[in-house]
């Protein structure tokens, strides 16, 4: 029994590694009161983790809640969607969707998630909803493997270059999370070599259809949010930064401001109001795409970094953070998208 | 002559009447000032506002099938700016002249982006 539960808890600790980021594992020591600080993944867990689990400090099954809510927030590409309250709210119906899974051949999961599953094929793992007095949103969460490609090594052979690349396999998770207040977030884990997800997305979206049907939804432009962020970005220069913002003509003609170092801030700069110009000129022109960066603040444990670019309704967050976290970014730029 | 054309746009998609009139103010508006516009679908989702992205795809593919738009391939280069427009996605080599470096490059997906036209 004893290994079964080093073997248990060894499994989390790899798993945290991979899914989460040592900002978030020391973010939820620091909010119990221990000490957080950790330069290493090996420094977090043999200093850190094992000690505090082998004198009951902290619990596995907080750390299996924590992987949980982690691996579900950062390192994706988030895709908006809307529809009517009253669909949102007939879809998230939990008999309807117990029966769905069922069908699905999913009633397992009625009982509880695949917890740390590395399914073959994409594969709900989990569906849950979280309530106060109603059902507030319903989430579902699919795992997948996905090979990540390492470039190994290059070699010249028979006047023929080749690149030797070693294949890894990993567990990523995509998640959508449906609002009674019928709003729909689709994340869709990040790849290391691409920045288009229209494939991903659409196979995301062919999974889940029984229980969120696409074809009720339409997608949520985030230009307004891009505008006005861009235009007050002085006025925000407490809560965000700006290291690039493009604006493009009706001639597809573009002007790229981007600050020299990825720690400054293009507000108040001349590179910044160059961008104006062309905005107060062309009436026509608009922000395709920007990086900012939401402060550390009381209310964000650790400065997160938000891509504004791709298709009209996504977003990134580049790097694993909190769930905490991730709810406040999303929720401002919801706010600027009114 | 795009009035008859519009209308059998609006035939097509009754319920999307709405984004297809401001597709022809679009057009309209493009064509009394010089100079080619150019849209990628992302800005022509803001401009004319449909329910959603799949019926913008079908809306602006049959615009281009009765000449009211024209529709490219564009690769990027990593500075910025176009290197090439073409017809089909089939019609873009693998390595590229990338004018705005002056050297050839290897063609990646991310560097493709696709661009409606307004006047030929």
């Amino acid at each position: 029994m004893p290994d079964d539960h080093n073997n248990r808890n060894e499994t989390v600790l790899d798993l945290l590694a991979e899914a989460t980021s040592l900002d978030v594992v020391s973010d939820f020591l620091r909010k119990k009161g221990l000490r957080h600080s950790a330069g290493s993944w090996k420094d977090m867990r043999e200093k850190r983790l094992v000690p505090y689990l082998d004198s009951f400090q902290i619990s596995l099954d907080e750390l299996v809640n924590l992987l949980s809510s982690a691996e579900e927030s950062g390192d994706q590409h988030i895709f908006l969607f809307h529809c009517r309250p009253e669909d949102a709210v007939a879809m998230m119906d939990r008999a309807q969707t117990q029966g769905q899974l069922r069908a699905a051949g999913l009633g397992h999961l009625v009982d509880g998630p695949d917890m740390g599953r590395v399914p073959s094929t994409p594969t709900i793992v989990e569906v849950r909803w979280e309530a106060a007095d109603v059902d507030l949103n319903m989430v579902i969460k699919v795992a997948e493997v996905r090979t990540k490609r390492v470039l190994e090594r290059e070699r010249t052979l028979n006047g023929k270059f080749i690149r030797i690349y070693s294949d890894k396999q990993v567990r990523a998770i995509n998640v959508a999370k449906l609002h009674r207040a019928g709003f729909l977030e689709l994340r869709i884990q990040s790849h290391d070599n691409t920045n288009k997800y229209d494939g991903d997305l659409n196979r995301f979206i062919r999974l889940i259809n029984t229980f969120f049907p696409i074809a009720r939804f339409g997608e949520t432009s985030l230009s307004t949010a891009k505008d006005a962020m861009w235009a007050r970005r002085d006025e925000l220069r407490e809560l965000i930064r700006y290291t690039d913002a493009s604006v493009v003509d009706e001639q597809g003609n573009r002007i790229k401001a981007a600050t020299g170092s990825d720690k400054s801030n293009l507000s108040d700069s001349a590179a910044g109001k160059s961008v104006d110009y062309v905005l107060r000129e062309d009436v026509n022109a608009y922000c395709s795409d920007s990086n900012i960066w939401f402060y550390k603040s009381d209310k964000l444990s650790s400065e997160v970094h938000v891509l504004l670019n791709g298709a009209s309704n996504e977003f990134a967050i580049p790097r694993k953070c909190s769930a905490a976290d991730y709810e406040y970014v999303l929720n401002q730029i919801r706010h600027f998208n009114r | 002559m795009y009035s008859t054309k519009f209308d059998t746009l609006i035939d097509e998609f009754p319920e999307e009447s709405a984004a297809v009139g401001r597709l022809l103010e679009l057009v309209r508006d493009g064509e009394s000032r010089p100079g080619i516009k150019e849209y990628p679908p992302n800005r022509l989702y803001d401009v004319l506002r449909p329910s959603n992205f799949r019926v913008l795809v079908q809306i602006l593919s049959s615009a281009v099938d009765k000449g009211l738009l024209r529709r490219s391939f564009r690769v990027l280069s990593s500075t910025g700016g176009g290197i090439g427009d073409f017809d089909s996605i089939v019609d873009i080599p693998l390595e590229l002249y990338d004018s705005r470096m002056g050297r050839n490059v290897e063609v990646s997906q991310d560097a493709i982006e696709l661009i409606f036209f307004i006047k030929q």
